[in-house]
């Protein structure tokens, strides 16, 4: 799909707008603190790649969730599983 | 380092190194046994020595898709055995990658056993690929597993999202004609 049909399709989805104008109150919280998740692991990458975007970005708190101390502690393994090679630096387009 | 009730407390270390995938045994149970020789001389002990197996990496490391992925987790007085390991570990031209990690201070050296290098440690066992991306169902859900046990549907939509604004082509940018 092109872009630009993607972006219309996007414009005429109901749900779509109403979630980003704030309708529908999502529930933020930190999955380690609510869940009593072991410490973050920089080598369990299955969970690490909850909280990096398709680009291979780090997902800021406002997408993750998480509290101060856990959106560090991720951010930290994440940056130690790109040093082994674990997870992507960079995901390039195609 | 602490003295506690005449008990000298270690630090523990992991150093996790990535061998390249075209290595064979041999080349492992060398570099394996390069670990253990260079613990045993500096007084440390070593409490888990894991081989994660023959995987794929997020990226090439020298020019190889794969990489054998061995850790060591070890105890030592200080840092001075990581420096060690991880300079053995450098002169090896099968090792691409080596990462070390601080795990935790005063650990009683009772409380953990040590670990011996058998010799499945140094076998090659392939890892199946691990998806890229989550798995997502048709309504493009994320991927529902035991870490999910809460309602995920916000950090997927988000992701859709965000990813929707990553794409590297907004709005009045189409790219060169």
């Amino acid at each position: 799909m092109r872009d630009f049909d993607r972006d219309r399709e996007r414009d005429h989805d109901d749900d779509f707008d109403r979630k980003r104008r704030g309708g529908i109150q999502k529930r933020r919280v930190c999955r380690f603190c609510v869940d009593k998740l072991p410490d973050v692991d920089y080598k369990d990458t299955s969970m690490l790649r909850n909280f990096i975007s398709e680009r291979g970005k780090i997902l800021p708190r406002r997408l993750s969730g998480n509290c101060a101390t856990h959106q560090r502690k991720v951010a930290v393994a994440v940056r130690r599983a790109r040093q082994i090679a674990f997870l992507p630096y960079v995901v390039s387009a195609g | 380092m602490k003295q506690v009730e005449g008990k000298e407390k270690l630090r523990e270390y992991e150093t996790i190194f990535i061998v390249r995938a075209d290595a064979n045994e041999e080349v492992l149970q060398r570099t394996n046994k390069r670990v253990y020789e260079t613990v045993a001389r500096l007084n440390g002990k070593i409490v888990r020595f894991d081989n994660l197996g023959r995987k794929k990496l997020a990226f090439p490391v020298a020019k190889n898709p794969k990489g054998i992925v061995m850790l060591a987790g070890y105890l030592s007085r200080d840092g001075k055995t990581v420096d060690e390991i991880q300079r053995n570990l450098r002169m090896q031209d099968d090792v691409v990658r080596i990462h070390s990690k601080r795990i935790a201070d005063d650990v009683d050296p009772e409380s953990k056993a040590a670990v011996d290098l058998t010799d499945d440690k140094n076998k090659i066992v392939d890892v199946a690929d691990e998806p890229l991306r989550p798995e997502r169902d048709d309504r493009g859900r994320g991927r529902r597993d035991e870490f999910d046990a809460y309602d995920d549907d916000f950090v997927a939509s988000a992701l859709a999202e965000h990813g929707d604004n990553e794409s590297g082509r907004g709005r009045g940018d189409r790219g060169g004609r």
